[in-house]
């Protein structure tokens, strides 16, 4: 079971998953008992297989009201699930006003405190919860691709259509763990009246973990950075924001997905009714990994 | 089969692991028949052996279905599922509060996770406008809301206008009609009821005439008949989340000056 710390349900499952563990065993055991029974009376008469064969169908049905139960227990935990609870948490606080200065972060939980921009993620703990140290792991990881559709643009040279993000490499600074240098090319295709032509530009970023933020910085001399923003749930999605580094104006939006391998269809997060069984899982969600120090 | 089979852990439940078990049921169940076929004499130490076993296991399985039952017991005291129309209602109310960023009074939110703007005369029209195709999606472009019958009840409480207590207002729908060649409307007729007063039950009735509009999924009626002056207009608003809730208006109609509001609910 992957559990999110900090639920109030966590704990329950965990004893649960331990007595299913034990079910798990006796059953086991069963079933090798069972298998034996069968195998070294195999010269019985016909009477005694109706009760044995009773007995597996009876196994077999706890076995189905088992795996039933822990469907439900998992239905309730699904990790996709609490990211679109947290996804629409995180709106509604986008919508509040701010409770914490803005270099500073907001620990959350039910005794909110603010704590420096960069004590985030730096293996110390400075939130009383802890919640400073728990989402450390960096979604924007070596050879991830993402692609952006334009919203609005008023100040790019090429007018993409689509802009591709992909992550070259990552350097932390083991001393300084909260904010990784990442190396990214934008790529883009262009057209004009008199020329059409692809661009991918290197340029240098910096991640910060308080909030949830990519800073590409210009990659031209044209003063143009890109600013991405995660909601702090969903890491398949941002919001990424073209802005004059002088004035940090912001002059054109575009919203990026994670682009996997294979191509998925386009599902509507805003529905909490369809069930899309992506089959990857980027464990990059908020698993409790917590760091060894 | 000893040693086929390591115990599955409670955290590693592949499908694998399932077929595995199942196929070892499947082995047993085979293993028993065999034994079924093959008759052989009673040794009774043997057959005695066997039923201990047997009823041992028997109140084994009992017990794991009994821990089961507690459990499942155990788990529905946590408290129910969320209603997914709370859900929904709860979404709709973010999201206006959050604006759809459209900036032209007859534009609307395409919707998706891309925003874009296209003119409310695009919609439903047959026509694919927003790059997602949201404008011809089946929810957007569903008819319920104008069906002839739909009536729309609510409280309503007058800030202007006229002196009225509190007091329940009906809109129904009485026909609606689609043109073939312009699509992004529902002309339809209705008519508001207010019973103004409960004593004596004194009613009153305005005929309306006007059009569901898909894009801003708004339903907008002005009196229309013998005697229009003096009558009110309703403008309802289905901006939460389904198409049984509006939050609706009672305008003048020139003026589109706001005299009462009420929450409507579909009956």
């Amino acid at each position: 079971l992957s559990l999110s710390a900090g639920e109030p349900w966590s704990g329950f499952a965990i004893e649960e998953a331990d007595t299913m563990k034990s079910l798990w065993l006796s059953l086991a055991a069963f079933a090798v008992i069972s298998t034996v029974v069968v195998l070294a009376d195999h010269h019985e008469h016909d009477d005694h297989d109706d009760p044995v064969a009773k007995l597996i169908e009876r196994t077999n049905k706890v076995t189905y009201a088992l795996l039933a139960f822990e469907k439900k227990l998992d239905d309730r935990l699904d990790p996709e699930r609490i990211e679109r609870a947290g996804s629409l948490r995180h709106r509604v606080e986008e919508l509040e006003e701010d409770t914490c200065d803005d270099d500073e972060h907001q620990c959350g939980g039910d005794d909110p405190q603010c704590v420096s921009n960069l004590f985030v993620c730096d293996g110390h703990k400075d939130c009383r919860n802890g919640e400073d140290e728990k989402h450390c792991d960096l979604p924007t990881k070596a050879g991830d691709k993402f692609v952006g559709d334009v919203v609005y643009d008023h100040c790019t040279r090429r007018q993409p259509e689509h802009i591709t993000l992909s992550i070259e490499s990552v350097r932390t600074a083991e001393f300084f763990k909260g904010f990784p240098w990442i190396h990214v090319h934008i790529e883009m295709e262009h057209e004009s009246d008199d020329e059409e032509g692809e661009a991918s530009l290197p340029a240098e970023a910096l991640y910060s973990f308080a909030q949830h933020k990519l800073v590409v910085y210009p990659p031209e001399s044209d003063g143009l950075g890109l600013l991405c923003e995660f909601d702090g749930y969903n890491f398949d999605r941002f919001v990424g924001e073209i802005v004059h580094e002088a004035s940090l104006e912001r002059c054109a939006k575009f919203i990026f997905h994670r682009k996997e391998d294979h191509d998925d269809d386009d599902d509507h997060h805003d529905d909490d009714d369809d069930h899309h069984d992506n089959d990857h899982h980027d464990d990059d969600h908020h698993d409790d990994k917590k760091k060894h120090h | 089969g000893r040693g086929q089979h390591s115990a599955p852990s409670g955290s590693e439940r592949s499908v694998v692991g399932c077929n595995s078990i199942i196929a070892m049921w499947y082995l047993l169940l085979l293993a028993g028949l065999a034994a079924a076929s093959a008759p052989a004499p009673e040794p009774s130490f043997k057959e005695r052996r066997l039923q201990y076993i047997v009823t041992n296991q028997n109140l084994h399985v009992d017990k794991l279905f009994d821990d089961i039952k507690s459990l499942e017991k155990k788990f529905s005291k946590l408290g129910g599922d969320v209603d997914l129309k709370k859900v929904r209602h709860i979404k709709a109310r973010v999201s206006n509060l959050e604006g759809d960023g459209c900036e032209g009074e007859h534009e609307a939110q395409c919707g998706g996770d891309v925003p874009e703007c296209i003119s409310d005369l695009f919609f439903c029209d047959g026509h694919k406008d927003c790059k997602n195709g949201g404008d011809e999606d089946p929810d957007t472009c569903s008819e319920a809301i104008a069906h002839v019958g739909s009536s729309y009840t609510g409280l309503a409480s007058w800030s202007s206008c006229e002196q009225h207590q509190p007091h329940h207002a009906v809109v129904v729908i009485t026909s609606s009609h689609r043109e073939d060649d312009f699509q992004p409307r529902i002309l339809v007729k209705g008519v508001l009821t207010l019973e103004v007063d409960e004593e004596s039950h004194i009613v009153k009735t305005t005929q309306l005439s006007g059009y569901y509009n898909f894009g801003q999924r708004e339903l907008v009626l002005d009196p229309f008949g013998e005697k229009t002056t003096g009558n009110y207009g309703v403008r309802c608003e289905f901006n939460l989340g389904d198409d049984d809730h509006a939050d609706c208006e009672i305008v003048i109609p020139s003026s589109l000056h706001v005299c009462a509001h009420f929450n409507a609910e579909r009956h």
